[in-house]
C-alpha cells in the first residue's frame, strides 16, 4: 500500500508588502508530505522557512498556489474554519515553546482540547497520559516560569499531541535549548515517530539537527532546491 | 529644561494614542457635567439674585402671621394686617414709602371660560407705581397703566393673557373677575418669574369696593437712603407691636429685609447644587483613577526607558517631573475638551428649557473663573492622579530598570 | 469549555493585580453611587405607598383648586359643611369628614412660635374616618371628645419638646391665639416633623377662633365596599358642579382617588430619582471607559498569547468569548463591592436623616432583584466595554500575532 499523502504544497507563492516594495517569501514551493514520515526542511535564514512552516501549519494562506490537508484544499477557507483544522489535525512545537504563562503545565495541555469542546474528564485524563508520555507528571501543576527549559519543550511536545493530529510540526524545536537537552527533546520526537507512527515536519538550520529526520527536504530563496 | 520635560511627555502620550485618548474621556465627560451644572447652577442664582435685586436691599416686606408656608399663603395665618398698620409703618422715622396691597384669589371668566388666579390691587397713584416699577412688577407691554381712580380697569399677567385660556385675550377686551365685568387696558411684560406673570392686577381703590377687603396681604415699605435698614426694621417692629398691642416676642407679623429673602433662596439653591454636583463629581474621582491606572501602565511599558534615562544621568527628580507632566497634561487635556462640551451642554439646556418651559431662569453662565478653574483644577487632578506612579518609576533601580525585557 | 475560559480570565486579571484594582475601582464607585440612591429611591417610595395602604385604597380626597400640588389651607370658602353633607349622600359613598388648616400663633411656657394648628372634626364617625386616614394613633391620653371644646393633641415631636424647648405632656396648656387649650392626648409618631410638630383641636373650635364660618379645607370620603372608586369620584365631582352652578372644566375644587394620590407622588419622585441617578450613571460610563482602557492594554500585551491560543486552535469566537469573560468579571468584580459599599452609604444615609432631620421615611430598599439586578447589570457593563478590545483580539493574525513576542 503507497502512503497517503497528508500535506501536499504545489507552486505556493507568498508574497508580503513592506511598504511599497512586495517581498517574496515562498517562490513557488511545492512538496509532499506522507504519512508517517520524519522529514526535517532545511534551510539558511531567510529561506522561508518560517513562511513555510505557517502554511504547512494552516496559519496563513497562499498568494498564489494551492495546499492540500488530506486531500482537500485549505488556501481558500476561513478563519474559523482554519482553526478548526490546526486544533485537530496539526500539533505545533515551537522554537520558544510558546506556553501559557498563566496556566499550569497540566492546564496548557488542556487547553488545545478545551477549544475543541471535549469534556473535562477526558481533558484531564488525556493530559496526565501525555504528561506521564513526556515524563513529568510530577511537574503538572508547575507553571512554565518554574520549569526549566528542557521541560517546557516537552510540555509542549505534549500539547502539541493533546488533540492526536495527523501531523506534527517543530519549528527549531531545539533552537533555544542546550545541546544535551536538545537531543533529549529530539529523541522525544523520533520515540514519537517510531512508536506511534506519528507525522513529523520539522523546520531548522542545524544540519546535524535535520540529520535525525527520515528524509531531508531543502530550501533556498523560498523553493525547495536538490541540496545547499 | 522644563519645557523639554513637555515635549517628552506630549510625544509619550502621542505614542499610545488610543489609550490617552479614553483615559481623557474619563476626565472630559466628568468635567463636562460640572462644568455644565455649575454654569446652569450659578446662571440660576444670577436670574433670581437680578429678580430680587430690582427690588433692592432698602425694601422691607411685612407679612401676617409666622409666614412659615411661604408666599401666596395670606389665608392661612391667624395673623391679620389691617390698614391702620400702613399709617404706622408710613410714620416710622427712615421709611420713605410704604403700600400694602391686597391679594386674593378670584375666579377669572373670559369667553364663557373660567379659571382662578391671584389678584393683587395696589394703590394706583404714582408714587406707589413708580415703586413697583422699579421692583420689575408693572412693565406693561401692551396697552397701558391703569389711571389714577379708575374703577372697572384690570391688568393682566403675560401668560394669563396669553397661555391660560383657549384665546389670548388682548387689550380691550372685557373680562370678569368674580362676576364683576372689567376692561382689560393692558398686558404685563413677560417677567423673569412665572409668579408675576400668573396675576392680575386692579386698583387698591376697586378691590375694597368690589370684594369688601381692605386689609393688606402685604406690606412693602423701602427704606430712606440716609438710613440703615436694620435700624428702621426695629423701629417698624416697635411700631406694629403698639399698634397690635402685642409683647416682644409675641409678634402675629414677620417682617423681613429683601436682603435676608435673597439669602435664604440663594441657600436653598447652593443646597441642591451643591447636591447635584457631588453627584456629578464621582465621576471625575472616577477618571482620576483611570489616569492613575494609565500611568501605570505606562510605568511598566517604559520601564526600560526609565532604566536608560537613569543611565544617561536623570536624576530621581527629572523621572518624577517627567511622569507628573506627562499625567498632568492628559487631565488638563481632558479638562479643556470637558470645558468645550460642558459650555455645549449647558447653552442646549437654556435653549430647550426656554422653548420648552418658556422661563428665562435656567441660563447658562461661564465667568472666566469657572473656565480657568477647570483648566487648572484638571492639570492637578491630573497630576495627582499621576503622583503614585511617578513615584514608582522615579525611585526604580537603574540596573533592574535596565534589565526588564 | 465556558468554565474554563472563566478560569484563564480569572488568571489574567489576579496577574496584573494593581491594574485590575484600579479599573474595579472605576466600576464600583459609580456602581456604589447608583446603587445608594435607587435604594433610597425605592425606599421612600415603599414608605409613601404604606402609608398610603394604612390610608386604605378605599378612599378620596376632596380639595380646592385645581391640581393637587397646593398647599393646604391656602384656598378657603370654596368647599363648606354643606359640601360635605352633599357627599356623604352621594352613592357609593359610607362616609366622609372634613379638616381645616391654619397657621397660628402657639404659646406654651412663655415660648410662642407659629405652627400648624388642624381643625379636626369630633364626630364619632367622622373622627374614626380621619384617624383611619391620618393613621393617627393615641399614645397617652385620650381623643377628642364631641364635648370638647378648648381641648388638644399634639404630635409626639411637640411632647418630646422639639417644638418648645420643653416637654409637653397631658393637662399641660398650650395658648392658640392667646386662647387656653388644655392637652388631653399625645399622638404616636408618624415618622416626620411636618406630622409630628402639628396640634390637633375640635373643628368647631377652630372654626370658631379663626372666623372660618361654613368653611371646609378639605373633605376625605370612604367609599363603600365594592365601589368603583372612579366613578363615585366622578360623581361627586358632578354634586359638587351642579351645587355650585359651575361647568365641567371650570371648577374651582378636585377629587383624587388613593391611586391617583399614589400616582401623583411617584410621578414627582420618579422624576427626582431619575435625574439624580442619570447624574451618578455619568460616573459609570467613565468607569466603564476605564475597562475599555484596560482591555485594550491587556490585548496589546497579550498579542503572543493570542497567536498561541490561535496556533493550537483557538477560534476567532473563543478569543473573543475569553477577553469579553474577563471584562465582564472585572465589571461584576466592581459591581460586588460597589453594591456592599452602596448598602453601607443607604444605612449610614437612613441613620443620619433619622437622627438629624428626624425622618423614618428614607429607608433604603435593599431587595435580592436590586443586588442581582445590579451585579447582572456591572457585568454587562463590563463586557461591553470589552467588546471594541476583544473583536480587536479575536481578529488579530496568527502569524502577526505570534511574531509579536
Amino acid at each position: 500500500m503507497t502512503k497517503e499523502i497528508i500535506i501536499e504544497l504545489d507552486n505556493v507563492w507568498k508574497t508580503y508588502k513592506m511598504g511599497t516594495v512586495e517581498v517574496h517569501a515562498l517562490r513557488g514551493m511545492s512538496l509532499k508530505v506522507k504519512k508517517g514520515e520524519f522529514l526535517a526542511i532545511m534551510g539558511p535564514s531567510g529561506s522561508g522557512k518560517s513562511t513555510a512552516m505557517n502554511m504547512i501549519g494552516c496559519l496563513d494562506i497562499p498568494t498564489k498556489g494551492e495546499i492540500k490537508l488530506l486531500g482537500r484544499d485549505i488556501s481558500t477557507l476561513h478563519e474559523s474554519d482554519l482553526a478548526q483544522i490546526r486544533g485537530k489535525k496539526i500539533g505545533f512545537i515551537f522554537q520558544k515553546f510558546n506556553l501559557l504563562n498563566t496556566l499550569t503545565a497540566k492546564e496548557n495541555i488542556m487547553l488545545p482540547m478545551t477549544f475543541q469542546g471535549i469534556p473535562r474528564e477526558e481533558r484531564e485524563k488525556k493530559s496526565e497520559e501525555l504528561l506521564g508520555l513526556v515524563e513529568l507528571k510530577d511537574r503538572m501543576d508547575h507553571r512554565p516560569n518554574e520549569l526549566s527549559g528542557g521541560q517546557q519543550q516537552r510540555v509542549a511536545i505534549a500539547r502539541s499531541l493533546s488533540n492526536s493530529p495527523d501531523v506534527i510540526l517543530a519549528d527549531e524545536p531545539t533552537g533555544n535549548l542546550d545541546s544535551t537537552t536538545g537531543e533529549r527533546v529530539l529523541d522525544f520526537l523520533k520515540k514519537l515517530h517510531k512508536e506511534k507512527g506519528t507525522t513529523i515536519v520539522m523546520v531548522t538550520h542545524d544540519k546535524k539537527i535535520a540529520e535525525q529526520a527520515e528524509r531531508i527536504e531543502f530550501l533556498k530563496d523560498g523553493s525547495i532546491v536538490k541540496n545547499l | 529644561m522644563i519645557k523639554d520635560y513637555f515635549k517628552v511627555a506630549i510625544k509619550n502620550i502621542f505614542n499610545r494614542k488610543l489609550r490617552s485618548w479614553l483615559t481623557m474621556i474619563g476626565i472630559f465627560i466628568g468635567i463636562a457635567a460640572v462644568v455644565a451644572l455649575i454654569s446652569l447652577g450659578s446662571g440660576m442664582q444670577k436670574a433670581i439674585t437680578s429678580q430680587f435685586g430690582k427690588i433692592g436691599a432698602n425694601r422691607i416686606s411685612i407679612s401676617p402671621g409666622g409666614a412659615i408656608a411661604g408666599p401666596l399663603s395670606e389665608n392661612l395665618g391667624s395673623g391679620i394686617l389691617y390698614s391702620s398698620d400702613v399709617e404706622a409703618v408710613r410714620n416710622v422715622k427712615g421709611v420713605e414709602f410704604a403700600t400694602g396691597p391686597i391679594a386674593a384669589y378670584v375666579e377669572l371668566e373670559f369667553n364663557k371660560e373660567i379659571e382662578y388666579v391671584a389678584l393683587m390691587a395696589f394703590d394706583d397713584d404714582t408714587k406707589t407705581l413708580r415703586y413697583m416699577e422699579e421692583m420689575g412688577l408693572a412693565e406693561v407691554e401692551y396697552g397701558r397703566q391703569i389711571k389714577t381712580g379708575a374703577t372697572r380697569e384690570v391688568i393682566l399677567g403675560n401668560r394669563i393673557a396669553n397661555d391660560l385660556f383657549d384665546k389670548p385675550i388682548q387689550v380691550g377686551n372685557s373680562i370678569y373677575v368674580d362676576n364683576y365685568k372689567f376692561n382689560v387696558v393692558g398686558i404685563q411684560k413677560k417677567s423673569d418669574s412665572s409668579m408675576f406673570d400668573t396675576v392680575i392686577r386692579i386698583s387698591k381703590k376697586t378691590a375694597e369696593d368690589l370684594f369688601e377687603r381692605e386689609n393688606p396681604s402685604n406690606i412693602f415699605a423701602k427704606v430712606d437712603d440716609n438710613y440703615e435698614p436694620t435700624e428702621v426694621l426695629g423701629k417698624l417692629e416697635k411700631a406694629l407691636r403698639k399698634e397690635h398691642n402685642v409683647d416682644e416676642g409675641e409678634e402675629d407679623f414677620t417682617i423681613e429685609i429683601a436682603a435676608d429673602v435673597i439669602e435664604s433662596f440663594t441657600r436653598i439653591l447652593t443646597t441642591v447644587q451643591i447636591l447635584v454636583i457631588s453627584i456629578a463629581a464621582i465621576s471625575i474621582v472616577v477618571g482620576a483613577v483611570g489616569i492613575t491606572n494609565t500611568m501605570y501602565t505606562a510605568v511598566l511599558e517604559r520601564t526600560g526607558e526609565i532604566g536608560i534615562m537613569k543611565a544617561i544621568g536623570a536624576r530621581n527628580s527629572d523621572i518624577l517631573t517627567i511622569f507628573l507632566i506627562e499625567s498632568g497634561m492628559l487631565g488638563l487635556v481632558g479638562g479643556l475638551i470637558g470645558i468645550f462640551i460642558g459650555v455645549g451642554i449647558g447653552k442646549a439646556v437654556e435653549v430647550i428649557a426656554k422653548a420648552a418651559m418658556n422661563s428665562n431662569i435656567l441660563q447658562a453662565h461661564f465667568p472666566w473663573y469657572l473656565i480657568l478653574g477647570s483648566l487648572l483644577f484638571s492639570f492637578l487632578l491630573g497630576a495627582i492622579a499621576g503622583t503614585m506612579p511617578a513615584k514608582q518609576a522615579s525611585k526604580m533601580n537603574p540596573i533592574d530598570a535596565l534589565r526588564y525585557e | 469549555m465556558f468554565f474554563d475560559f472563566f478560569l484563564i480570565a480569572c488568571r489574567n486579571i489576579s496577574r496584573r493585580r494593581l491594574r485590575s484594582w484600579l479599573t474595579m475601582v472605576g466600576i464600583f464607585i459609580g456602581i456604589a453611587a447608583v446603587f445608594t440612591l435607587v435604594s433610597l429611591g425605592n425606599g421612600f417610595e415603599k414608605a409613601l405607598i404604606d402609608e398610603f395602604e394604612k390610608m386604605g385604597t378605599d378612599k378620596l380626597f376632596v380639595q380646592p383648586g385645581k391640581g393637587f400640588f397646593s398647599t393646604p389651607g391656602s384656598l378657603k370658602n370654596v368647599l363648606s359643611d354643606y359640601d360635605l353633607e352633599l357627599i356623604k349622600k352621594v352613592k357609593g359613598v359610607e362616609t366622609a369628614a372634613g379638616m381645616n388648616y391654619k397657621i397660628a400663633r402657639i404659646e406654651f411656657k412663655d415660648i410662642s412660635k407659629y405652627s400648624w394648628v388642624i381643625g379636626i372634626s369630633t364626630d364619632p364617625e367622622e373622627k374614626k374616618l380621619l384617624f383611619e386616614m391620618q393613621n393617627f394613633k393615641v399614645a397617652k391620653g385620650r381623643e377628642l371628645e364631641s364635648s370638647d371644646k378648648y381641648k388638644i393633641l399634639i404630635g409626639a415631636q411637640i411632647a418630646k419638646g422639639l417644638t418648645f424647648d420643653k416637654e409637653v405632656d397631658l393637662r399641660n396648656t398650650i395658648k392658640i391665639d392667646g386662647i387656653d387649650f388644655k392637652v388631653v392626648g399625645i399622638l404616636e409618631s408618624m415618622g416626620n416633623p411636618q406630622d409630628d410638630q402639628t396640634m390637633y383641636i375640635p373643628l368647631k373650635t377652630e372654626k370658631e377662633i379663626f372666623g372660618e364660618g361654613e368653611n371646609l379645607d378639605y373633605i376625605m370620603a370612604k367609599t363603600s365596599f365594592n365601589a368603583d372608586q372612579d366613578r363615585v369620584a366622578a360623581d361627586i365631582m358632578k354634586t359638587l358642579r351642579r351645587e355650585k352652578g359651575v361647568r365641567e372644566g371650570d371648577e374651582n375644587f378636585n377629587v383624587q382617588t388613593s391611586a391617583q394620590l399614589i400616582e401623583s407622588f411617584n410621578t414627582v419622585l420618579n422624576i427626582v430619582t431619575v435625574a439624580l441617578i442619570s447624574i451618578a450613571a455619568i460616573s459609570i460610563v467613565v468607569g466603564a471607559v476605564g475597562i475599555t482602557n484596560t482591555m485594550y492594554t491587556a490585548v496589546l500585551e497579550r498579542t503572543g498569547e493570542i497567536g498561541i491560543m490561535k496556533a493550537i486552535g483557538a477560534k476567532n469566537s473563543d478569543i473573543l468569548t475569553i477577553f469579553l469573560i474577563e471584562s465582564g468579571i472585572l465589571g461584576m468584580m466592581g459591581g460586588l463591592i460597589g453594591v456592599l459599599i452602596g448598602v453601607g452609604i443607604g444605612k449610614l444615609v437612613e441613620v443620619i436623616v433619622k437622627t438629624a432631620l428626624l425622618i423614618d421615611y428614607i429607608t433604603p430598599e435593599i431587595t435580592v432583584g436590586l443586588i442581582l439586578g445590579s451585579l447582572a447589570f456591572a457585568f454587562v457593563i463590563g463586557a461591553v466595554s470589552g467588546t471594541m478590545p476583544a473583536r480587536q483580539a479575536s481578529k488579530m493574525h496568527p502569524v502577526n500575532a505570534l511574531r509579536s513576542k
